[in-house]
């Protein structure tokens, strides 16, 4: 028995009844070819194929799709993606130097001293003492970036006494890179931490640091200064 | 009264200095290390966006649009003049610089670039001196000033 092609009968007919369209692509002509070849030789004459009912499944795009998306490589935005492929989420943890950190430092100590408004000399107000409130909301409101950190209190035991220079600081993660040339990830919330400014010491409840290092700057902070201890 | 005024002036100054800090901290941080940087230029612009402050056109330029890295032409960027229109000509000499010649500033990142038109008739708005409404001073150099003129008066 010689194996046949079945055209299924409404495919058949939907070929068939596709309408006037004479030009066909030089792409289009294989197609063509096989389309006549499985009709009925009695019917081949009465073939009109539309291009514009074909899609092609490989090669051929049409112009829209194609202009689109050399849009979107113009764009300045970064998209999450990109910006990861780039590798800006990524912070290796041995590769910094403890040195190289060091003018960060010297920096931030400039900028603690303009923040402030501090004198060398000058010492911390006091509880009781009118300009307490004001500098302590100065206090929350600094930049870390660049700050020699110690962890005074934690409720993890293991994260007690690592210090280091902050280098990067998140909603809930403070990155401190350590003498030891090592970068070490500890969580704002459950820490206290104590900072060193000439002969100024300051301890900073991480409770009060878990905001958005953007927002930090702009949110209007209530009454939560008050040095309570840890619960 | 009038030091409580001049105080509310200058709003958003601790925004500001941040900004500032932030921004020298990129700088500093392009050679070594570039996810910093671009964090730091990143955290910057977005203070600036929380506290609705205008960065000056300088310092923007200064960051990269895309990835806000420090650019800093020879170590994390590239720049070069490009000249529109006659290209072939302007090849040969490449010296002369002109209304079409601009400025390409390319971010070795993201590979980002920039166009900046040399023009030295065109300015800010920013270097009119109309657009200065008020100058303020810090309460530091207030007092330097202060001080100064009292070591001046013991001396003499």
């Amino acid at each position: 028995m010689p194996s046949r092609i079945f055209i299924h009968s409404t495919s058949f007919f939907h070929i068939l009844n596709l309408k006037v369209n004479f030009t066909m692509d030089n792409s289009m002509a294989p197609l063509q070819e096989l389309l006549t070849d499985m009709v009925v030789p009695t019917h081949r004459s009465e073939i009109k194929i539309n291009p514009e009912h074909i899609t092609m499944l490989q090669g051929t795009k049409s112009k829209k799709q194609l202009s689109r998306k050399r849009a979107a490589n113009k764009s300045s935005t970064l998209t999450r993606r990109e910006y990861a492929r780039l590798g800006l989420h990524t912070l290796p943890t041995r590769q910094m130097l403890y040195e190289e950190a060091l003018p960060l430092h010297k920096l931030w100590k400039g900028y603690m001293r303009e923040h402030l408004g501090l004198r060398e000399g000058d010492t911390v107000p006091a509880v009781h003492e009118p300009t307490y409130d004001a500098f302590s909301r100065l206090l929350v409101k600094t930049d870390l970036h660049g700050a020699k950190i110690r962890v005074v209190e934690s409720k993890c035991p293991t994260l007690v006494g690592l210090s280091g220079i902050v280098v990067l600081d998140t909603k809930n993660m403070l990155k401190i890179l350590g003498k030891d040339n090592r970068i070490r990830s500890i969580p704002k919330s459950e820490c206290v931490f104590g900072m060193r400014l000439w002969n100024m010491e300051f301890t900073i409840f991480g409770k009060h640091l878990a905001l958005r290092p953007a927002e930090r700057s702009v949110k209007k902070i209530k009454n939560f200064i008050e040095p309570f201890e840890l619960e | 009264m009038s030091s409580k005024k001049q105080q509310n002036a200058f709003q958003g100054k601790e925004c500001f200095s941040r900004m500032n800090f932030l921004f020298q901290a990129s700088m500093l941080m392009a050679g070594s290390n570039k996810t910093l940087a671009a964090y730091y230029g990143e955290l910057c612009k977005n203070i600036g966006k929380k506290a609705v402050l205008k960065i000056d056109p300088d310092v923007k330029r200064q960051l990269c649009k895309r990835c806000s890295l420090a650019l800093q032409p020879g170590i994390t960027a590239d720049l070069e003049t490009v000249s529109q229109g006659k290209r072939r000509k302007c090849s040969k000499n490449t010296q002369n610089v002109d209304e079409n010649t601009s400025l390409k500033l390319t971010c070795q990142q993201c590979g980002f670039k920039r166009k900046y038109l040399v023009n030295s008739e065109y300015k800010f708005w920013l270097e009119n001196k109309e657009s200065v409404m008020e100058t303020i001073t810090v309460e530091q150099e207030k007092q330097k000033i202060i001080r100064s003129k009292e070591s001046k008066t013991l001396e003499t």
